[in-house]
This record gives C-alpha cells, sequence and structure tokens, in this order.
C-alpha cells in the first residue's frame, strides 16, 4: 500500500512538471502578450520596452527557468493586466468556483448513483427504460444548450430565478442544475453498467443460493465490487468541478476559476493563466491520487501488490 | 432407504430471440424437457452429457435458483420452488452447491475465512458456536492450512480456491450437494485431490450428492447412480456399474468409448472407438423422432418419426432408445 501511494506520488509529480511546462511553452508560442496588452499599433519602443520589463525578450528555456524557480519561491508571478499577484488572483475565484461544484457534485452522487443502482436491479423493465432515457438525453445535452435552456424557461419566460450573476443562492439553482443534470447522467450511466457486470458474476448467484437476503447481496457483495469504475468516474468528475466549469461559469457569468481562465487566455494575461493550469493540474491530480487511496480500500489486490502481504 | 430428492417431469423452457426469425415470433429453447430422477439418501447421482445439454440447467432447477416451466422438484418430501420467501432462504442450509469456475464463485474482496463464514453467519444467527471457529473446523476438513485462511481469493491455488468453495457449501452441514462440474476448471494433478476429498466428506457427513460432469471417469468412480442426458432429455439411467459396463444406448456407448481407460477391459460389444457424426442439434431446434437420430449410426426409419419411450431393461436400469433390445443383448452376450 504504502509503495503503491509512492509511486503514484511520483507520478503525480511528474504529471504535474509535464503540464507546467507544457502550458508554459504553448502560451509563449502562440501570440505575444505585449501587442495583446499594449495593442497592434503601440510604439515599438514601448513594446520592446514592456517585452524586457516581462522578462519576455529572454531565451524560451531560461524564461522557463526562472518560472520555475519561482514556483519554488512561492511566487506566481503578477498579473500583466493590474499588477497584483497572479496566484491570488486565482485563490479568490475558487470560493465562487466551489459554491457551484460542491453541492453539484453532492447531488451528482445522490442521484446518479441510486439511479444506476435502481435501474440495474430493475434491468429492462420500464423504469429502467425511462432512467435510462433520463440519462442518454442528459448524457447528450451539451451544457451551454441546457444552460441557455434553463435561463429561457426559468428566468426569461417565468421569472422565477435570476439568469446569471453571483449574489445569493437563488443566482447559484440554475448553474448547479445545469451540472447536475450531465454529471448524474454520466455517473446513472456507469454505475448501471458496473452494476449490471457484477450482478452476473457466479459468486452473487452463490451468495443468493447460500440464502443470503437478496437487499444483503447487494450491499454487501454487489455494491462494493461494482464501486470501483464508479469511483474512477466520481473522481474524474470531482476535479473536473473543482477546475471550475468553463462553460457553465460563462454563460451564468459566474466568477469561478473556470471564467477567470476563459479571460485571462483572451487577455493572454501569461501569469494568470499558468497559475490557474497549476491550481486545476493540481487539484486534478491530487483527486486521482484519493481515487487511487480509495482503489486500495476496495480492491485487496492492489493492497497486496504493494508487498504489505508477505 | 428413502428418496431425498426426487424430481418428476421436470422442465425448463427458454424463450429465444433469433436475429432473422423475428417475423416468425420467439424460439424456445428446452434446455430440459421432461426429466424424472431421484436420488436415495446417502447416494450420490452422477449427470453426464455434452455441454449444452442441459446439465447445468438441472442443477440451478433442483435448487430452486430459477422457476420451472413444468414438472416438480421434491427435497426431503417437500416441494423445492423458486419463490424466495423466507422458506426459501432457510432451506438453503439444506442443499448447497459447488461451482465450476471456483474464482468467480468467490467475492474476490473477502478473505477465504470470510466466504466460509457468511453461511454461518445467515443461518446461524443465534448459534452457541462462533461462527469462526466453525468455518476454521471446516476449513481444514477439506484440507486448507492455517495459513490460508486470511488470503484472498487471487492469492489461492486453483484447488485451494474450491476447497474455500467446498469448505462455504459444506459448513452448514447440507444434506444434498450439486456439484456442477467441480473439476473440470482444475489442473488434471488436482483433480484426483478434489476427487478424493468428496468422496471422503460425502462418508463423513453423510452426504447426497448430484454431481454433474463430463467426465465419465470421475463419474465412474464417485457415483452411485448414473444418468446420461442428451438435449435435455435422460436417455439412460442406472446403476453405474450397469450403465457404465453395459451402455444400452449408443449414444452412451459412443461417450463411452471416447474414454481412453488404459488397462480397463472393454465390455462394449466392440472396442473400436465409435465417433460420433457432427455437433449435437441445435437445441432450439430438436430433430423429431428419437433426438438423437441425425448423428445414431444405427437410425432406422422408426427412429426419425416416433419418440422412443423409456424402458426398463433390467433391475435399477432404463433407456429410451428403439434399438435397445438388439444392443443390450447384442453387447451383453459376450461379457
Amino acid at each position: 500500500m504504502t509503495r503503491y501511494m509512492l509511486s503514484r506520488s511520483l507520478r503525480a509529480l511528474l504529471t504535474i512538471f509535464l503540464v507546467v511546462g507544457f502550458a508554459f511553452t504553448i502560451l509563449r508560442l502562440s501570440g505575444d502578450p505585449a501587442m495583446m496588452i499594449l495593442s497592434a499599433d503601440a510604439p515599438p519602443e514601448a513594446i520592446a520596452a514592456f517585452r524586457e520589463s516581462w522578462g519576455l525578450d529572454a531565451p524560451l528555456w531560461q524564461q522557463f527557468w526562472g518560472y520555475l524557480l519561482n514556483i519554488i519561491r512561492g511566487n506566481f508571478g503578477v498579473s500583466m493586466r493590474d499588477g497584483s499577484p497572479a496566484m491570488r488572483l486565482v485563490l479568490e475565484s475558487i470560493p465562487a468556483t466551489l459554491a457551484l461544484a460542491l453541492p453539484a457534485f453532492a447531488l451528482n452522487l445522490l442521484i446518479g448513483i441510486p439511479a444506476g443502482i435502481f435501474a440495474a436491479l430493475h434491468r429492462n423493465s420500464w423504469i429502467d427504460r425511462l432512467v435510462m432515457s433520463f440519462s442518454v438525453a442528459g448524457h447528450t445535452l451539451p451544457s451551454f444548450v441546457l444552460g441557455l435552456l434553463l435561463v429561457l424557461i426559468f428566468a426569461v419566460s417565468l421569472g422565477w430565478l435570476p439568469s446569471g450573476g453571483y449574489r445569493g443562492v437563488e443566482h447559484a439553482i440554475l448553474p448547479v442544475l445545469t451540472l447536475t443534470v450531465g454529471g448524474a447522467a454520466v455517473l446513472a450511466r456507469y454505475t448501471r453498467s458496473s452494476m449490471l457486470e457484477v450482478l452476473g458474476q457466479p459468486y452473487i448467484r452463490a451468495a443468493s443460493a447460500k440464502g443470503l437476503r437478496w437487499s444483503q447481496v447487494v450491499i454487501r457483495h454487489a455494491l462494493p465490487n461494482a464501486a470501483l469504475p464508479i469511483v474512477t468516474i466520481a473522481g474524474l468528475m470531482f476535479g473536473g468541478l473543482i477546475a471550475g466549469a468553463v462553460v457553465v461559469e460563462s454563460v451564468f457569468s459566474w466568477p469561478g476559476v473556470g471564467r477567470l481562465t476563459v479571460s485571462a487566455v483572451g487577455n493572454r494575461d501569461l501569469a494568470v493563466v499558468q497559475a490557474a493550469l497549476l491550481l486545476i493540474t493540481v487539484s486534478m491530480v491530487a483527486t486521482n491520487l484519493v481515487v487511487d487511496a480509495i482503489y486500495c480500500l476496495f480492491d485487496p489486490r492492489l493492497r497486496a501488490s504493494s508487498g504489505a502481504h508477505h | 432407504m428413502t428418496a431425498l430428492l426426487s424430481v418428476k417431469n421436470l422442465q425448463r423452457h427458454f424463450s429465444v430471440e433469433g436475429n432473422k426469425e423475428w417475423l416468425s415470433g420467439k424460439k424456445i429453447l428446452r434446455a430440459v424437457d421432461g426429466v424424472t430422477l431421484s436420488v436415495q439418501r446417502g447416494q450420490t447421482l452422477g449427470i453426464v452429457g455434452e455441454s449444452g445439454c442441459g446439465k447445468s440447467t438441472m442443477a440451478k432447477l433442483v435448487l430452486g435458483l430459477i422457476p420451472a416451466t413444468a414438472g416438480t422438484v421434491e427435497f426431503d418430501g417437500k416441494p423445492v420452488t423458486a419463490q424466495r420467501n423466507h422458506a426459501w432462504r432457510a432451506a438453503r442450509r439444506h442443499m448447497q452447491m459447488v461451482y465450476q469456475d471456483p474464482l468467480s464463485a468467490l467475492d474476490r474482496r473477502l478473505t477465504a475465512l470470510e466466504q466460509v463464514t457468511e453461511p454461518l453467519q445467515i443461518h446461524d444467527k443465534h448459534g452457541e458456536i462462533q461462527p469462526a471457529i466453525a468455518a476454521q473446523s471446516m476449513m481444514r476438513a477439506v484440507g486448507l492450512t492455517d495459513n490460508l485462511f486470511q488470503r484472498y481469493p487471487h492469492e489461492l491455488s486453483g484447488g485451494q480456491r474450491q476447497r474455500v468453495v467446498l469448505a462455504r457449501a459444506l459448513v452448514l452441514k447440507p444434506s444434498l450437494l450439486v456439484c456442477d462440474e467441480p473439476i473440470s476448471a482444475l489442473d488434471v494433478s488436482v483433480q484426483a485431490q478434489v476427487i478424493n476429498l468428496l468422496t471422503d466428506l460425502r462418508q463423513q457427513l453423510s452426504l447426497t450428492m448430484l454431481f454433474i460432469s463430463h467426465d465419465l471417469r470421475v463419474v465412474r468412480h464417485i457415483c452411485d447412480e448414473v444418468a446420461v442426458m442428451y438435449l435435455g432429455r435422460i436417455i439412460e439411467q442406472g446403476s453405474a456399474k450397469n450403465v457404465l459396463s453395459h451402455p444400452a444406448h449408443p449414444y452412451t456407448r459412443a461417450l463411452i468409448s471416447a474414454v481412453s481407460t488404459p488397462g480397463a477391459k472393454h465390455s462394449t460389444a466392440n472396442s473400436a472407438r465409435i465417433i460420433l457424426k457432427g455437433e449435437p442439434p441445435n437445441p432450439v431446434d430438436v430433430p423429431t423422432g428419437c433426438s438423437f437420430h441425425p448423428r445414431c449410426a444405427l437410425a432406422t426409419a422408426q427412429c426419425k418419426t416416433n419418440t422412443p419411450v423409456t424402458t426398463r431393461i433390467g433391475e435399477a436400469h432404463t433407456v429410451s432408445c428403439h434399438l435397445h433390445t438388439m444392443i443390450h443383448h447384442g453387447s451383453g452376450s459376450k461379457t
């Protein structure tokens, strides 16, 4: 277990390094921040001065090396727009993102998993078909379409809820709903197929033939064995939600990490984009580490492969 | 002696939807098609036949794991149904099953000891004996050493896994044990050990067994009686000695001739190997008359149209074949 988690952690660090390096290079190759921020018809001297003051005239590898050293010192650079520290801008937008992500994730789990289990236990019944129809619809509907549809119905036509902004609970309802429909649909599908696979296994029949109550067969034998793929999907989903729902935050003008990243990319505000990407990467990688740890709980084969058993 | 298990005219049909025949509606697969048999207390009945002949369906029907289309199963004088109520669950402790593939029959998340303890926790909620202690003594009885108790299924060998499955089935001291091809997934070297273990335990626990197998050598070794199945029907049945030494049905004779038994003298009329023609027919389209006739070397016009009736040809020996008199006397006269 320890060795397993150690190797996972090392791999996680490597992943973070690669993502940071990739983002750094691509951002500098894909457009000149001086042009974007000072506008294209600024005098050449001003552009040169801007480049020099931000260190953009140095060779790429030198810029990257300096950037890495700064990260280790805890210095993530400042916004090219207003000079405020980049990481502070990102951290400030996290509460808004969490205000959407946490309720959406909880609702995904609370709706998606039970719906999937229920559908699997009543396979091919009308209730299964109903759940799966909703799931396919929720899965395939893009979030910007769903988001706009919800705005059209609940904000424009009915006038019950605000169409966007970040003030009270009522502002969060539509974005959370948008995130929940897609997420719960995906979880329901994976839960159902994972459950169906496990329910067809001989040890399930064996457990029933031992005289175990069917509800107990499901709780003791089927669910724990079906949990692994569900944990994987839920983990990916959580990482994605923490990274900020780019589309949903944009549709509902919600000042979270996702919208900050989109506007920073548009402005070529390099330090802010890099800080946001670093945070998103770290949260994704951390979620994956947690998922790996949960795997060990559910699957004794992983525990044993770490050498803890001998 | 009373029959512990008695099966009368048991049928189980599955409806299968053909890909091309959707216009003609659903087809019916007769997995088990009118089986009558009984097993006396303490006896072992072997059911043999090719794969797909309905052996495993028989096992599930006998235990009430799936409902029968028609016919009855009686266990200890009481009907066995597939209705999963309290009585059904309570009856599980008297009838248990050993599975073909031990790895998939075990929950991979539970240790060997936990697997064997579970049945006791289900049925002996207020028992005086500690479930774990009873489980451990049963595990030792099936030849599992103490150091294996805390292992997970993937850390055990095939033979050890099957011993865990066996201990799990026997820990409740059932009176009927159904073994569905219990050794076909094991290495040849381990097969003999498991078979010997089964014979020993049968004696110690006075088990009644239904032993499903396609391995005639094992059946000869372990069974008191044998029933030969072909396409959901029993075509020959009797004491193991009678059926295996004086087979009356051409199909049984072909099965026996296919087994190479070094040193054993062949008692069939001609000891040359009888090769069956073709594959077993599609069980959805069972041939008319005697269902074996397309593959039978001796088939006559009568076999193609008339279904043979079950005829008693000896004390504890029945056969369903139009030609049984010819074959049986032919082989009998030379032994």
